[in-house]
């Protein structure tokens, strides 16, 4: 190796420690709010009294107990239980992209649909929770219809919006190119509006999996919120933090596959590709 | 072919109740291979003009013909071209210059020929496989010239379109569209507030006035291509211009 090539790689490490460090710094008020939580639930609470800690775990406990539960498989089947449920309410929430496009495209059906929908949409998905259980029963139809709620009005309403914002120069420019009014929906608005209708995925995505836990809270046998509120019953409040993190980490994971999915087919939109 | 006909035409719009007439009486023939600008201050109604060429409005009386064909709608023998160049951003551009030979139903490989063609005509071979948003203003403009020509239209409309461009781009992409009618020899209908762009591109200026929207005047412009500002006759023409737009003008 030749001086040159050793001052190179030096100057890279020192370039990616440029990167890393303020990067890592960051998170400091994080750490500092770990230790903070390990030192109140190891130290000072048991010294007030020896059954108050359990009500808060240590951070290392809980950690610990989520590596217990990954290693067991536990955890991986109660998370694809959630998934699974979120998933199948999702495919059946998509309908609401054609709906939607019909909705903004097509001023009387939109005049028809909106009066329901703006009556329907303040109810929280967690209302349905009674009605719902008297409807399907406890079970996967019941906690997969209050997931659809959670999902079904951001996809619609973001869908909306994007056709109505689509830029109208567009869709006279392709319609003076020769395209028929069903190309035009096809080939411009729908591409056009597709950013947009993303968007509302995301925020369903993320409302849906609010009110998947709550749904399994109620009335489930598998899943992450069944899992915690059976831990609840046998006072493991260990494993309810663990859970209340996989809830978390899982949220935040579909987000941004969402979000990396969004980039990689749509490079083109600049609401997308900038870091928000 | 490409002789475009207005007859009688004009356009009351309403405004909550109250019929607002912007354009009056507009007869007026541009023959094929003609480029007329129709110049005039905003709110003369030469936009709405534009918008019922392309199809895109109706006139509330009169007929607009192309080639004798009554124009009932937007269509490919009239493409536009907009200021905001309305280039579709999820397609590369070749894709944008084939989307009107793909509506017309050419097939593939003629297609491709065709694009090849276009790209070249103004300028941007090189970039077919670009995104818009990877190119500067003026060539997307090109671009957009080169869309509209691809499916052979009878007339080419166009919106201010070099209203977005800085001044030097503005100049540049004049020349080019000079060159390329030259080339296509297309009837082209261009819509402008500049008297400059007027002189330097048109075959004749259509002047019209404002509230409501009529044709004062009718000015041919006889000068050899390209064109010299610093021509006397251009001067002449541009005071000539200047006068009529200037009685237009809102008092301050």
């Amino acid at each position: 190796m030749t001086a040159a090539t050793v001052t190179i790689k030096q100057g890279r490490s020192v370039r990616r420690a440029a990167i890393v460090v303020p990067w890592l710094r960051n998170f400091s008020l994080l750490a500092a709010l770990l230790g903070g939580w390990q030192i109140a639930s190891a130290v000072i609470l048991p010294r007030f009294d020896p059954q108050i800690g359990v009500l808060l775990p240590s951070p290392a406990g809980v950690a610990i107990t989520l590596a217990g539960l990954l290693a067991s498989g536990e955890l991986l089947i109660h998370l694809a239980a959630s998934v699974k449920r979120e998933a199948i309410a999702f495919l059946i929430a998509a309908l609401a992209i054609p709906v939607g496009v019909a909705m903004g495209w097509r001023h009387s059906i939109h005049a028809q649909l909106y009066p329901v929908l703006e009556v329907l949409r303040p109810i929280p998905p967690l209302a349905w929770i009674p009605l719902s259980i008297l409807w399907f029963g406890l079970g996967e139809l019941q906690n997969q219809f209050i997931i659809f709620l959670g999902l079904v009005f951001p996809i619609l309403l973001n869908t909306v919006e994007g056709v109505h914002r689509v830029d109208r120069n567009l869709i006279r420019a392709a319609r003076s190119l020769g395209a028929s009014e069903w190309k035009v929906l096809r080939r411009v608005v729908i591409p056009a509006a597709l950013p947009q209708i993303v968007v509302g995925v995301r925020v369903g995505l993320g409302t849906g999996w609010m009110a998947l836990v709550a749904a399994e809270l109620v009335g489930a046998n598998s899943g992450l919120g069944f899992m915690i509120n059976d831990a609840r019953s046998l006072l493991r409040t260990d494993i309810v933090v663990a859970g209340m993190v996989a809830i978390g980490v899982a949220g935040l994971a579909i987000d941004l596959g969402i979000r990396a999915l969004a980039r990689r087919l749509l490079p083109w939109s600049p609401s997308l590709t900038k870091r928000d | 072919m490409g002789h475009l006909s207005l007859s009688a035409v004009s356009k009351i719009y309403d405004d909550h109740g109250a019929p607002v007439t912007a354009l009056s009486g507009i007869t007026l023939d541009i023959a094929d291979g003609e480029f007329c600008a129709i110049l005039g201050h905003s709110g003369c109604g030469k936009t709405s003009l534009l918008n019922m060429v392309a199809g895109f409005e109706s006139p509330t009386s009169g007929s607009i013909t192309v080639d004798r064909q009554a124009v009932t709608g937007p269509g490919w023998e009239r493409t536009i071209i907009f200021q905001d160049y309305a280039l579709f951003p999820w397609a590369n551009i070749r894709d944008n210059v084939a989307f009107g030979l793909e509506m017309k139903g050419v097939p593939p490989a003629e297609r491709r020929r065709i694009v090849d063609h276009h790209l070249s005509l103004v300028g941007l071979a090189a970039f077919a496989e670009r995104y818009p948003h990877q190119l500067s203003g003026g060539m997307k403009q090109r671009v957009a010239i080169a869309r509209a020509l691809a499916v052979q239209p009878r007339v080419l409309l166009m919106d201010e379109p070099f209203a977005a461009l800085d001044d030097q781009t503005r100049r540049a992409m004049q020349g080019e569209l000079t060159r390329i009618w030259q080339q296509e020899k297309k009837t082209v209908v261009l819509v402008t507030h500049s008297i400059d762009e007027a002189i330097l591109l048109a075959d004749t200026v259509v002047v019209l006035s404002r509230h409501p929207g009529r044709i004062k005047r009718i000015v041919p412009i006889g000068l050899d291509r390209p064109r010299d500002e610093d021509d006397p006759a251009y001067a002449v023409l541009r005071k000539e211009l200047r006068a009529l737009i200037h009685d237009e003008a809102d008092p301050i």
